[in-house]
């Protein structure tokens, strides 16, 4: 009846993402960083 | 449940259905004690035992193992996983896709949402703490968006460890687009620190935050 056992490795991973930065919201904060960091040069 | 243990004989004695069930209660039981570590470990042999077709019964053992493994090891399960039980898809998917992701205002919104039935089974206190994880993730987005240092000779490249305040501040109030002022981010930042999520100090005179340069966001391989 043993289940799980070996797929335990597939069920879980770890808490964040890889370094992908292309998906909408780290674009979005790309963005806004940009603003700041231009807001602080002026 | 533990009064008369001494009297009884060894678990392994009980048929495997009887040890899961056992186990599966002791691991409830602990967690809602918050005793996360004995919670996982009993709450892991009954996942371990229990029969693959018990369908139902692996779905109730997640209910708990999956807000215990996020708050004791900062584990998610996989959408793998959650693919398999439709029910705990639909409870734990939008908060954990926040979490991982670093959406800190739709991580309230996931967690608003799902409100009623978490507290049901009694895990939204516990996934309420998932909170410090989603902000651990943005932070760490305006960390890794910010690049590198222009690389001395010879030297790899340092992500740029000096970052302002306003910059997680914003990111923080990108989300909600409600203003955050910046004693609170700080407030925030700081118990980032103390919690160990992030490494490093801040400068207030200079409205900066100095991460270390091994090991910003420990654990996570910056």
């Amino acid at each position: 009846a043993a289940s799980g056992g070996d797929a335990t490795q597939h069920l879980w991973e770890e808490s964040w993402d890889d370094d992908d930065t292309s998906d909408d919201f780290s674009a979005q904060l790309k963005e806004e960083l940009k603003k700041v960091e231009a807001s602080k040069k002026r | 449940l533990f009064a008369g243990g001494k009297d009884m004989p060894d678990l392994s004695a009980f048929p495997k259905s009887q040890q899961v069930t056992f186990k599966y209660h002791q691991g409830v039981l602990a967690f809602l004690e918050e005793n996360y570590v004995a919670a996982e470990q009993h709450l892991t042999d009954a996942w371990n035992n229990c029969h693959k077709d018990a369908v139902r019964n692996k779905e109730r053992i997640l209910t708990y193992l999956i807000p215990c493994r996020l708050i004791k090891d900062h584990m998610l399960p996989t959408e793998k996983l959650l693919a398999q039980y439709p029910r705990l898809q639909k409870l734990f998917l939008p908060i954990c896709r926040c979490i991982k992701r670093g959406e800190l205002h739709n991580f309230d919104l996931a967690l608003q949402e799902g409100e009623d039935e978490l507290v049901k089974r009694r895990i939204y206190l516990t996934l309420e703490r998932g909170r410090d994880l989603a902000l651990r993730n943005l932070l760490r987005k305006v960390f890794i968006a910010r690049g590198f240092e222009e690389a001395k000779e010879g030297e790899k490249p340092a992500r740029r460890s000096r970052v302002p305040v306003t910059e997680f501040a914003a990111a923080i109030s990108l989300g909600s687009q409600e203003r955050i002022d910046n004693d609170e981010v700080e407030c925030l930042l700081a118990n980032m620190i103390y919690k160990n999520h992030m490494k490093g100090y801040i400068s207030r005179q200079h409205g900066i935050v100095v991460l270390s340069k091994s090991g910003a966001f420990p654990g996570t391989g910056v």
